[in-house]
């Protein structure tokens, strides 16, 4: 079973929660860095991450809508308030507790973990 | 040539594993010698005794890793190619026919200390002869992951004290249900593709039964193993009516029963039909047993439903869990009238197994539609599509509930 995992940040003050770059609290940043490190590593040799990424703060992307035939681009997010997207990992895991289990270990403080499954391609019909 | 080389990989790697030990290791090499006879043999043409090739294209491989492995200097590989038939390593009167060694793999590869993830993907890799790029492409995942996942596999086996050997008694047939269930995961993940990657998948069910058939070769009085295969071989004759154009799913009801393989049915309706005989019941063969009633109706109303009820009766005696229930309550349906289902499916409500999921409001949606309740059928289905994590599945439940809005 595939699922995304979408990690929200503060629409307030754009921090990475992953990483908190410029926290003065160098010694929490490093304890979150670790244990991301290790929960990747093992994500990995197992086998189960798919892909991963962290995500440049909002105000370095577009985007994109389409007015008939014309695409038109502005900066910025899509919705200016609310929470941002600062990170996915899409996994394979074995069941949805599997997949829970490597959010809930997601070292990404006060910012909800998002938990969407992937739709699968393959059905059976009834 | 795959073909041939398939069929020998579990030999190779048995006879290599009982003389070398580290199945790990063992079944590096064998990958490694199938790569070059995929490259050497159309060009130097197919060697006397292709096992005997592999077998010594193995060992040297085995030997140069654990030359590297010991930190020695590395030897150039480039004389794996030249193997004079003097040379070979002719398989011994101790290698036997390779029928245990291809059970003795198959228990190795689903063994319980693994997740089915991997347990499919070893089994494909090791057993199947597949290439990982090969497993990788067909589960949709990079070949990276699907690289980790087999090795990360084989270390698990390790750890766990997983022995090349068949267990006795009671242990080999609690294992060999891990077999089975590993058998038809891969199966089913070929069979129920319905788009763009439709040739990969072919490759899976294609895979499953061959190997279950190999299974059944060695094991012909396993009833399990005869209805396993019955019921991969019925459930493949639908194949071709399954789908509509963009792999839209047709339900078994409405299906193009001309398109239906009729020589897959043959052979799966005899086996289910010789093992039901002979054998206790099991779950296997009560499935395939249901899939032949299904298939030998020439129009969906002449179903024989009472007969498919009584066999989920049975079915849920020596299995019971929720997705038997709810196959049985549209039987019940189709027997008793809806009504009668629906009370049925009231006693599924609580559990946990079905909470959140799609199937329970599909069937109850389902039901409904036949009662003629329509509005609370509508409600059903589109519930039921916005649970539904498949998008075939969930575009089917759209289209029924579109109908009966329209």
């Amino acid at each position: 079973m595939r699922y995304v995992l979408l990690i929200h940040s503060d629409p307030e003050s754009w921090v990475h929660p992953m990483f908190l770059p410029g926290s003065p609290d160098a010694d929490r940043c490093d304890a979150r860095t670790a244990a991301f490190d290790v929960l990747l590593r093992e994500i990995t040799e197992s086998g189960e991450l798919v892909a991963a990424a962290a995500l440049a703060d909002p105000v370095t992307g577009k985007t994109v809508r389409r007015h008939g035939e014309v695409a038109l681009a502005t900066d910025g997010p899509v919705a200016p308030a609310g929470w941002h997207l600062a990170g996915f990992l899409v996994v394979d895991v074995d069941s949805a507790q599997r997949a829970l289990e490597v959010a809930s270990r997601l070292p990404a403080g006060d910012s909800p973990v998002e938990l969407r499954p992937v739709m699968d391609l393959s059905g059976m019909e009834m | 040539m795959e073909e041939l080389l398939r069929g020998l990989v579990p030999r190779v790697l048995g006879v290599l594993v009982r003389r070398y030990g580290s199945f790990d290791a063992c079944e590096d090499a064998v990958q490694e010698a199938l790569l070059a006879a995929v490259v050497q043999w159309p060009q130097q043409g197919l060697p006397d005794h292709p096992m005997a090739w592999l077998i010594t294209v193995a060992s040297r491989r085995l030997v140069d890793l654990r030359r590297s492995e010991a930190a020695r200097q590395q030897r150039e590989l480039t004389a794996a190619g030249f193997v004079s038939a003097d040379e070979l390593v002719v398989p011994g009167p101790g290698d036997g026919d390779g029928g245990d060694d291809t059970l003795a793999l198959l228990l190795l590869c689903c063994h319980p200390a693994l997740s089915s993830d991997s347990q499919m993907a070893l089994t494909l890799r090791a057993v199947g002869g597949l290439t990982t790029g090969q497993i990788a492409s067909a589960f949709l995942v990079p070949e990276a992951t699907m690289g980790q996942r087999i090795s990360r596999a084989k270390q698990r086996i390790k750890a766990a004290g997983g022995e090349f050997q068949l267990p006795a008694g009671r242990k080999l047939h609690d294992r060999m249900q891990v077999v089975l269930h590993v058998l038809y995961l891969i199966f089913n993940e070929g069979y129920t593709a319905t788009s763009g990657t439709e040739l990969q998948r072919a490759e899976l069910t294609g895979e499953a039964v061959r190997l279950t058939r190999q299974l059944h070769g060695l094991l012909s009085r396993d009833g399990e193993v005869a209805g396993l295969l019955a019921l991969m071989l019925l459930t493949e004759a639908r194949q071709p009516a399954r789908t509509g154009p963009g792999g839209a799913l047709i339900p078994l009801a409405e299906q193009d029963r001309s398109r239906w393989r009729r020589d897959l049915i043959a052979e799966g309706t005899e086996l289910v039909t010789r093992s039901l005989a002979r054998n206790p019941v099991g779950p296997y063969q009560l499935q395939a047993a249901i899939a032949a009633l299904h298939d030998e109706a020439d129009r969906a109303a002449d179903t024989d439903w009472p007969q498919i009820l009584v066999l989920y009766g049975l079915l849920e005696q020596v299995w019971p869990n929720p997705v038997v229930r709810l196959n049985r309550a549209v039987a019940v349906g189709m027997v008793h009238g809806p009504r009668a289902g629906l009370d049925l499916l009231a006693a599924l409500d609580g559990d946990d197994r079905l909470a959140g999921g799609h199937r329970l409001l599909a069937v109850r949606a389902h039901l409904l539609e036949m009662a003629g309740d329509g509005a609370a059928a509508l409600a059903e289905y589109e519930a039921a599509a916005r649970r539904a994590t498949s998008l075939p599945e969930r575009r089917y439940l759209e289209a029924r509930a579109g109908r009966l809005a329209g």
